[in-house]
């Protein structure tokens, strides 16, 4: 499981990672971190990320009666959200490859 | 309050009534909670709505208000709060007196009441009815009584501790006790009024409170 001081910076980034694929829900959302190996995240987890996220205008959110169930509040990326999620993934990568680089001089990890 | 917030808040009623009874006590503990924070009517019931959704949801596919919420439902609430627009110095005001005022009806229209009681008994010769300095005392007391009990209510909406409720209960019976003592024990007058005026001041009260009502969310 991954620890959740180490998820803090990078979920948001997921989380729109996730919206970009397509119009989606807090559930679906929380889903699919699981699908994708993040560990259990509640929709209690998501829901204040997503509320930021909508505050700074990086998606949208509407209500939308579902295919086959209740109603659901569907979210999807703004420009401003595309442009953010590119850079959180630069800014990712570079510090992906950067702990990689370290861990490859550190014998034993 | 404003009309959107009353239509949303049918809304939320309604919406709530989906839910089980167990889901619904949990549900009402976050209103509650959300209730004592600085965020105004109209952000309360968003969100509300939102959570409410999101158990009935939870619900429809077997999962409890923990698993859709987590453990911890004020930190999950202090986490929303940190989300959403507060409100202005000025709008924090107009809402607490907005919120003053019905209980300051209620306490003028007893006030009268008991003048117009004691004048139709032969207690008091005029209607020219005294204000004592226990009266003006008592009445903040129980004011300030009844903003305590709202602002306990609402920040302790978790905490379920018996010993807890009654501590707080006897505090706030202490301090509504006392407001009453008060109100007899100190016969000085400070000023007369008649109680047509007074009256009408209440009516003016009331008013204020309707047009603060209105506008204020």
């Amino acid at each position: 499981m991954i620890p959740s001081q180490m998820l803090k910076g990078t979920l948001e980034g997921c989380i729109l990672a996730i919206i970009s694929k397509e119009e989606t829900y807090g559930y679906e959302i929380s889903r699919q971190l699981q699908e994708y190996g993040f560990g259990s995240i509640t929709e209690g987890t998501i829901y204040p990320l997503l509320l930021r996220l909508e505050k700074n205008e990086l998606v949208t959110a509407v209500y939308r009666q579902s295919e086959l169930g209740p109603k659901r509040k569907y979210y999807s990326l703004t420009d401003k959200g595309i442009t953010e999620l590119g850079q959180f993934a630069d800014n990712y990568r570079e510090m992906s490859a950067a702990v990689e680089r370290l861990f490859h001089d550190v014998e034993g990890i | 309050m404003s009309r959107r917030v009353k239509e949303m808040l049918k809304e939320n009623n309604e919406l709530q009534e989906q839910l089980s009874d167990v889901e619904k006590k949990v549900l009402t503990d976050i209103v509650v909670y959300l209730r004592g924070v600085p965020v105004s009517a109209y952000e309360q019931e968003r969100v509300r709505r939102d959570i409410t959704q999101m158990l009935i949801d939870g619900e429809k596919r077997g999962n409890s208000a923990r698993e859709v919420i987590g453990e911890d439902y004020r930190g999950f609430c202090d986490s929303i709060v940190d989300e959403i627009p507060h409100m202005s110095r000025k709008e924090k005001l107009l809402v607490s007196v907005r919120d003053a005022l019905p209980a300051l009806t209620v306490l003028l229209v007893i006030w009268c009441a008991g003048k117009l009681a004691e004048v139709l008994s032969g207690i008091l010769p005029s209607f020219n009815c005294p204000v004592t300095l226990g009266n003006l005392l008592g009445g903040i007391l129980l004011l300030a009584g009844v903003e305590g009990l709202i602002m306990l209510l609402t920040k302790y909406a978790f905490e379920s501790s018996r010993s807890f409720h009654v501590k707080w209960g006897i505090v706030l019976a202490a301090v509504f006790v006392a407001a009453v003592c008060v109100n007899y024990l100190i016969p000085y007058k400070v000023f007369r009024i008649h109680l047509g005026l007074a009256a009408v001041l209440t009516l003016a009260v009331f008013i204020v409170y309707r047009i603060l009502d209105a506008r204020v969310d």
